[in-house]
């Protein structure tokens, strides 16, 4: 396992603006082949780690129709909807990045050590903790803000009423980024689902909408937009 | 409720949102830089997209008299709510190039007018459906400041028909009816492609508020 150490403004190719640096981490350790600095657009899919048949079916629609598109799918390798993203990314042949909310050198769940093993040797595994680091609860929630800032726009597929995805869909409108709730967190009657609606969160209605989702991010922003040849005529 | 009918604005760079050329996706992704406050490396280095913008604005004040004459003396600057409520510390693109104008000597930023309701986004409305100036108004709210006694220049990112621009007149001539309100977008949207010329595209012109459709045209489009 080759771990290096790089500034989020490295990953991303860019210094980051004062927004962005309020919650950034000072340095992330990542493990994997994808190209520094990142390529893109990149969205992250999360949810609860205990979705329905229904959360997990449309999770898979999401990611293989963002993946068509060339797009890297960004989760957290948390059970549920996160192992869904990133395997469905995988199966269709497109690339993915795993954020982790535990020291490159740990995995958790156990269960998905395979799959993060693979993320970690063909695509990309990113965390903000060292190895020796122990893991607190708190770390997760610390993790979804990273994951906000390391992706294009943001889509919350399922999840309930006090899931660990809530800060990061608060942390994606705090940056200005696009954030997408799926059609099953409607009619829940999710509290934090409302609130984020009037701060802006838009609403996916159906796999047809994930059209707006690739709206917004295309052109991709890969680091600096480079102008220097262009003239101002005045 | 006072209905201003025109306002003048400026803009200084436009894309097309259906011109997939190489100057196209240029002007896109300079929108984009815009909107998510990134780097943008120019004649001038590698700057924030707000202060890149308040750098070419000068420029142009500095050689073009019309612009200086529009920009007016030391105007006060307010920026354009986004389309739904933000909170604290959150990316706002308007206020940032507000701030990169006052930094440049253009102006003093008051960021006194606020959005209370979410209105929908243009990019995921038709045009037809998109919220008219009346929806925008509502949606809108401005805090009371002592005075302002100097002409104002509404400050945003992006102008597409001016809708949010009229609305956002309206609240100020409201407040303090003896200012001259004129707008400033960083980028004008140009609909059809082929009156797409290139980014820089500086122009000078009106938005026009039609009280029959409750709709603005703006010219130059």
């Amino acid at each position: 396992m080759r771990i290096k150490k790089v500034s989020p403004s490295e990953l991303l190719g860019r210094p980051l603006n004062e927004i962005e640096k309020r919650y950034a981490p000072k340095e992330l350790y990542i493990s994997g082949s994808m190209k520094i600095p990142l390529p893109g657009p990149r969205v992250a899919i999360v949810g609860t780690r205990s979705p329905s048949e229904q959360g997990k079916r449309d999770a898979m629609e999401i990611t293989k129709k963002l993946v068509e598109q060339g797009v890297i799918i960004v989760s957290g390798l948390a059970r549920g909807i996160d192992t869904v993203a990133h395997k469905t990314a995988i199966e269709y042949g497109g690339k993915t990045i795993a954020v982790l909310g535990t020291p490159l050198n740990k995995v958790y769940p156990k269960e998905n050590k395979s799959l993060q093993d693979l993320i970690m040797r063909e695509h990309l595994a990113v965390t903000q903790y060292p190895i020796g680091c122990i893991t607190k609860p708190k770390h997760f929630v610390l993790r979804n803000r990273t994951m906000a800032l390391l992706s294009d726009a943001s889509i919350i597929v399922e999840a309930g009423e006090t899931s660990g995805v809530i800060s990061q869909g608060w942390e994606t409108l705090r940056l200005g980024k696009p954030l997408f709730l799926w059609k099953l967190l409607m009619g829940r009657d999710l509290g934090w689902a409302k609130d984020m609606m009037r701060y802006g969160a838009l609403k996916l209605k159906n796999i047809k909408d994930v059209d707006f989702v690739i709206e917004e991010i295309f052109p991709a922003l890969e680091g600096t937009v480079d102008i220097k040849g262009l003239e101002i005529k005045i | 409720m006072i209905r201003l009918l025109e306002i003048r604005y400026a803009s200084l760079l436009s894309y097309c949102p259906r011109d997939s050329s190489e100057k196209g996706e240029i002007a896109k992704r300079v929108m984009r830089a815009i909107k998510n406050e990134s780097p943008v490396s120019s004649k001038f280095g590698e700057l924030f997209a707000s202060e890149f913008i308040a750098k070419t604005l000068k420029e142009i004040i500095d050689k073009d008299e019309n612009f200086k004459d529009f920009l007016g003396e030391n105007p006060v600057l307010i920026p354009v709510p986004r389309h739904s409520p933000i909170k604290k510390y959150s990316l706002w693109p308007s206020l940032q190039i507000a701030k990169a104008m006052e930094r440049e000597g253009i102006g003093t930023v008051r960021p006194i007018l606020e959005r209370i309701e979410a209105v929908p986004r243009s990019s995921m409305s038709s045009p037809e459906s998109r919220p008219s100036p009346t929806t925008h108004y509502k949606s809108m709210a401005i805090k009371r400041i002592p005075t302002i006694s100097r002409d104002v220049i509404l400050v945003d990112d992006l102008v597409t028909r001016g809708h949010t621009f009229i609305a956002s007149a309206w609240h100020v001539c409201e407040a303090f009816p003896d200012v001259e309100v004129r707008a400033f977008a960083a980028m004008r949207t140009v609909s059809n492609r082929l009156e797409f010329k290139e980014l820089f595209d500086p122009v000078i012109g009106r938005i026009t508020y039609r009280p029959e459709y409750d709709d603005c045209l703006r010219r130059p489009s």
